[in-house]
């Protein structure tokens, strides 16, 4: 987000604390999006999803008052999904044994795209595939991180981690990731993308 | 701290990094040792590119994702009526208040008829009223206390000559059940 952006937000977010429920509700409509993605990761069921971010966004308009700046709106944001989530949890244990990939294979390319080129859609779905196969802790800040492009503070809060244990798990989750595609590919060979460039290595400072 | 310590503390800045959740003072270190060391580039590179492959993977899901679903849950948060948002708690503290001293000015009301029905409407139990010896004066009903001398007539009795109490005594002697009571325990109280 550009610093406009921000300017912005935290102006919505300085007038809701003082009350102005319109910036309010433009603040919330604002994090939607974002929210509903971090909802599908951790409820792994679309409509679960989209029932829990709804609740926790309403919630969020009746609880803006108790809001104190003292977290970014998101990581507070978060907290509510998480705590609904949990809430819809003890209503209802019935937590989906199989994952529903609807909402990320639907979206990931194959259909929205069909000129694609095969090979990219083959190693997305191959790595969602890996993705899937991780322990859920491991799945969970993987899809939340690269998913629902969440902060790790965010991520902190809707698993209700520290950051540190955020880290370290997505350093081990992506090491795993890493190693699978090593084998998978039968190769260790360094791919020359990202960052830095090589030359900029040569002098970091510079 | 052996070099393998220090390169596996960078490799977690590294995956870190890849994955653009690092601080900037970790990423000049990070940067500073990447320059020094080539198995730790190496396994740099890597992780950037599985991280630039895992948002390929997820890139189409944030320009589509569920469009339908946002639209229906912005929806909902445009119609939604705040329960409690537009009182501020000045205006929840002043409602408490109306609301304690109402019901209390209710009670009061409630308590204070109820009294007013039974100092208005009862005879006084029997057993509360007694005499200084201990007797117990029973005034079963408004006809005994009407027969009986008020006090006034009481204050003129004592005025008068012994003879003449008989006729306003015999008024309420007659109706006064209890044998015991006589006009020295009347006087008595």
């Amino acid at each position: 987000m550009d610093n406009a952006g921000e300017e912005t937000e935290s102006e919505l977010v300085r007038r809701a604390m003082a009350g102005d429920d319109v910036a309010g509700r433009r603040l919330l409509i604002l994090h939607a999006p974002k929210l509903l993605k971090s909802a599908t990761v951790l409820a792994r069921d679309p409509h679960l999803a989209e029932d829990i971010t709804q609740e926790s966004l309403i919630e969020a308009i009746n609880s803006l008052d108790r809001f104190d700046g003292r977290c970014l709106f998101a990581t507070w944001l978060h907290g509510i999904l998480r705590h609904r989530y949990l809430k819809s949890l003890r209503a209802d244990r019935r937590r989906p044994t199989t994952i529903d990939d609807g909402p990320l294979m639907r979206l990931s390319g194959e259909e929205s795209d069909p000129s694609m080129r095969l090979d990219s859609a083959e190693e997305s779905a191959v790595l969602r595939q890996e993705v899937k196969a991780l322990a859920d802790a491991h799945r969970e800040v993987i899809e939340l991180r690269f998913f629902a492009e969440a902060s790790l503070a965010e991520i902190a809060a809707a698993l209700d981690i520290p950051v540190g244990t955020v880290k370290s798990r997505l350093h081990h989750a992506l090491e795993k990731l890493r190693q699978s595609r090593a084998v998978r590919t039968g190769s260790d060979r360094p791919v020359a993308i990202g960052w830095p460039p090589r030359d900029s290595l040569e002098d970091p400072i510079g | 701290m052996n070099q393998n310590e220090i390169c596996e503390r960078f490799r977690q800045s590294a995956s870190l990094r890849a994955a653009g959740v690092i601080g900037p003072e970790e990423e000049v270190r990070l940067r500073e040792h990447l320059t020094v060391c080539e198995p730790c580039e190496r396994r740099y590179r890597e992780y950037d590119s599985l991280s630039q492959r895992l948002r390929q993977a997820y890139r189409d899901d944030t320009r589509f994702a569920n469009a339908t679903a946002v639209q229906r849950i912005i929806s909902a948060i445009e119609t939604a009526r705040p329960e409690r948002r537009c009182e501020r708690p000045v205006f929840n503290a002043l409602k408490i208040a109306a609301i304690a001293a109402s019901v209390a000015a209710i009670l009061s009301a409630v308590v204070f008829g109820i009294r007013w029905g039974e100092w208005s409407t009862s005879v006084a139990p029997a057993e509360a009223v007694r005499t200084r010896q201990g007797e117990p004066i029973r005034l079963a009903s408004d006809e005994v206390r009407q027969s009986l001398p008020t006090l006034i007539e009481l204050r003129a009795m004592l005025d008068r000559p012994e003879g003449q109490w008989e006729s306003l005594l015999a008024r309420g002697s007659r109706s006064i059940s209890t044998p015991s009571l006589s006009l020295e325990t009347l006087l008595s109280e």
